[in-house]
């Protein structure tokens, strides 16, 4: 695959993202300082549950949480493995942002969701939760192409997904059944062979 | 033997040597003096870390950690503002760094400064990235070549034999590459290239013959010896989740190399959490006699005393316990009658880099997780070679790797395609990232706040200190080289960055040259046996010694140094010299 086409925002990110691991290989300090925490909260620590979305967040409302669920199950849906809404990414979500994330990040993902909820009212007169499974999957491609959403809320958007794509493939199903997990390598091989449908590796040295 | 019977708290007893830290440094000295019969106490202010016992996070998968590895942001305001900044920093080895509330320092109006700390029986030993390599030749011989600094008093053949003899015992991983620029280590065997990084390989040496590309040395054993495996260390399981700590003993730390041999000479015994607070003086015979201590846990001071002192407490904390010694003869630190004390810190400068896209070798994928990658060794290693605008060099870290779905989370899709596509491999990335030089200047410097003290009482360190116009040009130049270096051998979508204004002096944790060897006593604190100019049973053999920085990670110097002090001084001890 070639990459050397011009330089969208995604590529660049992800081009820092590859920099910030060069710098790990080499043990430089300042490589993590990209990522940034500002902004201070507190909450419980928390642990997966089946009912994530039956009462008030941390930081999400019920009906936030539903959207959210809904939107994790959307943009990972179940497929020969669980979907990140099975998994609770949407409960991980609420408690990530809680203890990991400024206020302004947590309204960001506040403000996304709505923003999905009054997009789904508007085209479809009913709430996402509501949406045919192909339906919300539209919703969320017009949303990344910019169809009846603004280039601010595309930005949104993909802070929220880059939570719920960690969120899952740091969950144990994720890691260990998307991916695959080699908690012991037991040594490295420079060279192993690899065709289009080879895993990833599930086990990292940083997330 | 028994760790536990060697935990000592009050004791009446007067030692041959104290040693003060047991980090990288404090582990060598304490191995090497109770080999030789000496009756040692190591004195480390941090709690007790058992290898094995110690280590709760080793081996957990992300999914058992509340927040991922991530850190909760109320914690890291409140106690690791300075300590985060480390990319090494999560919630899987947090508890190995230092607690920025316990542990503040200031800076400097306009300057910054990046202390990343370890304080714990290991010190940093537990953490660091254990990247090996030995000085030079030309590296001894730098300060002299080009003027900046004083010179090294001692050469590369001075310390050759030590590292020889560290090397063998900690299992140092490497290719024997025969550079003059890099001396080959006594190496077990190298871990391998990716194929990517092979070709390239091939590639620079047809179009850079004077920049070899070689495998990273590191302190792992790629290939036990029957001697570490008698001692109870093993074959690296390529994990890479060493800052966690590691059972299989594989790298190098205090816990798996040097602490237990010292243990079982029934010659040593520790303190922790004991403070060192400042050295006892006695003018009369011009000779410390031992160190005053405050308790962690219930700030109650104590002494104990030894016959000769080494400090081993890292560059810093070393430095902080010198220049809290006052004394009548040394009312500016003890054995500062230079008053260079403080002066002429260095770090390393890690701030430039690029990296791009390879195209092909799609079918072809890594298995195990590399403790280390690609080095590129410094290129400008004498005045001959130095660009027209700046002196000295750097060397080039880096490696190939290929994508997955960290990087691929940026991108657009929705649904079980994308679902998919974040499960497979991306494609192949280089890059290569500055590890530079960095002048000794005695503007840069790091003292005792006048007032700020830390919940012990001990004053605050204070730090004044700032890339100069040299590191600035260097890591300017380093990316435009390394953008050309790629884009020669065909790699895609090149990105340079420089980041000499985001990342202050201390980021690279290579803190250096605070009280200096040299040859003459006016403007050093050591002798080239890092043994103070001043009073002749007073030792530093950190980093705390060194007259210029080089480009390599330090910490197989501080080893090679440490073991040549403590031959030197039971040998003068024998004489009765000492
Ligand atoms: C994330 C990271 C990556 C690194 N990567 C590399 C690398 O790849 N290669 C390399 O060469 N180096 C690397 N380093 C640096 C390396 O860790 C240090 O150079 C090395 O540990 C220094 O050894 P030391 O004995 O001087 O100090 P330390 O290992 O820091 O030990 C000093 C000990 O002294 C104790 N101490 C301090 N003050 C006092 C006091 N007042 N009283 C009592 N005890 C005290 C401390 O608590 C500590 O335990 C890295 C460091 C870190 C943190």
């Amino acid at each position: 695959m070639s990459a050397s086409n011009n330089n969208t925002p995604q590529q660049l990110n992800e081009r820092r993202w590859f920099i910030k691991r060069l710098g790990q290989v080499i043990g430089a300090t300042g490589a993590a300082a990209l990522a940034t925490t500002a902004g201070v909260s507190s909450a419980l620590a928390y642990t997966p549950r089946p009912d994530s979305a039956a009462k008030d967040g941390a930081v999400l409302t019920k009906e936030q949480l539903i959207t959210l669920r809904d939107v994790c199950a959307t943009v990972l849906p179940k497929t020969d493995t669980p979907s990140a809404a099975d998994v609770d990414c949407h409960g991980f979500i609420d408690h990530q942002l809680s203890q990991c994330h400024s206020v302004d990040e947590q309204q960001l993902v506040v403000d996304i969701l709505e923003a999905i909820e009054a997009q789904s009212e508007q085209v479809h007169n009913k709430p996402f939760s509501a949406l045919t499974h192909a339906q919300q999957t539209q919703l969320l491609v017009d949303l990344e192409a910019l169809n009846g959403f603004v280039a601010s809320q595309k930005v949104q958007f993909k802070f929220l997904k880059q939570l719920l794509i960690f969120g899952y493939f740091t969950s144990e199903i994720g890691a260990t059944q998307a991916l695959v997990y080699q908690a012991v390598p037991g040594g490295y091989k420079g060279s192993i062979p690899a065709t289009p449908s080879t895993r990833s590796w599930g086990s990292l040295n940083y997330y | 033997m028994q760790l536990n019977d060697i935990f000592i708290t009050d004791t009446r007893e007067e030692y041959d040597v104290i040693i003060v830290g047991s980090g990288v440094t404090g582990g060598w000295a304490a191995k090497e003096f109770t080999e030789r019969g000496f009756k040692t106490l190591m004195i480390e202010r941090g709690r007790k870390v058992e290898h094995r016992k110690d280590y709760p996070t080793e081996g957990k998968g992300p999914w058992e950690f509340p927040e991922r590895t991530k850190v909760n942001n109320l914690l890291i305001e409140q106690q690791y503002k300075q300590q985060s900044r480390s990319y090494a920093f999560n919630d899987t080895t947090k508890h190995f760094f230092g607690n920025d509330r316990d542990l503040p320092y200031s800076t400097a109006e306009g300057t910054d400064f990046n202390w990343i700390r370890g304080n714990q029986l290991g010190g940093k030993s537990l953490t660091w990235h254990r990247q090996s390599y030995r000085m030079s030749e030309f590296d001894f011989n730098a300060n002299k070549a080009d003027g900046h600094g004083n010179d090294w008093p001692i050469r590369y053949t001075d310390l050759k034999p030590w590292y020889s003899y560290v090397e063998q015992h900690a299992g140092i991983s490497g290719n024997r590459d025969g550079l003059p620029q890099l001396p080959d280590s006594e190496s077990l065997p190298p871990f391998e290239m990716n194929s990517v990084e092979k070709e390239i390989q091939r590639q620079f040496a047809q179009i850079y013959p004077d920049r070899p590309m070689v495998i990273g040395r590191c302190a792992h054993l790629s290939v036990p010896t029957e001697y570490h495996m008698q001692h109870g260390r093993v074959m690296c399981q390529a994990r890479d989740e060493c800052q966690k700590g590691c059972s299989f003993g594989a790298y190098f730390s205090t816990q798996s190399s040097t602490l237990p041999f010292a243990a079982a000479t029934g010659n040593l015994s520790i303190a922790v959490d004991s403070i060192v607070h400042s050295l006892i003086y006695d003018e009369a015979t011009n000779r410390v006699r031992g160190v005053r201590v405050i308790d962690d846990n219930d700030l109650s001071t104590r002494e104990y005393f030894a016959k000769v002192v080494f400090m081993c407490a890292s560059t810093l904390g070393t430095t902080q316990i010198m220049l809290n010694s006052t004394s009548k003869a040394f009312p500016n630190g003890i054995a500062n009658s230079s008053g260079v004390l403080g002066h002429y810190l260095m770090d390393h400068c890690y701030n430039a880099g690029a990296g791009g896209f390879v195209e092909g070798y799609e079918d072809e994928y890594t298995s195990g997780r590399r403790p280390t990658g690609i080095y590129v060794p410094n290129f400008q290693y004498e005045p001959s070679r130095y660009k027209k605008h700046y002196v000295r060099g750097y060397a080039l870290g880096g490696g190939a790797s290929r994508g997955d779905w960290r990087g691929k989370a940026h991108g657009d899709g929705i649904g079980a395609d994308f679902k998919t596509s974040l499960t497979r491999l991306g494609s192949w990335y280089f890059g290569l990232y500055a590890q530079g030089e960095m002048l000794p200047r005695f503007e840069n410097q790091v003292s005792l706040h006048p007032t700020k003290k830390d919940k012990w009482g001990m004053p605050q360190l204070h730090f004044n200190v700032s890339w100069s116009e040299n590191e600035r040009l260097m890591m300017e130049d380093c990316a435009q080289e390394c953008e050309g270096m790629l884009k020669k051998i065909g790699v895609q979508n090149i990105n340079s960055f420089v980041s000499t204004d985001h990342n202050p002096p201390g980021s690279a944790i290579h803190e250096l040259g605070t009280a200096r060897m040299g040859r003459d006593k006016k403007e050093s604190v050591l002798n080239g046996y890092n043994q103070c100019h001043d009073i002749p049973n007073l030792f530093v053999t950190d980093g705390a010694s060194y007259c210029s920085s080089a480009t390599v990670n330090p910490s197989l110097t501080f080893m090679a140094l440490t073991v040549r002090a403590v031959d030197y001084c039971a040998k003068e001890m024998q004489q009765r010299r000492i």
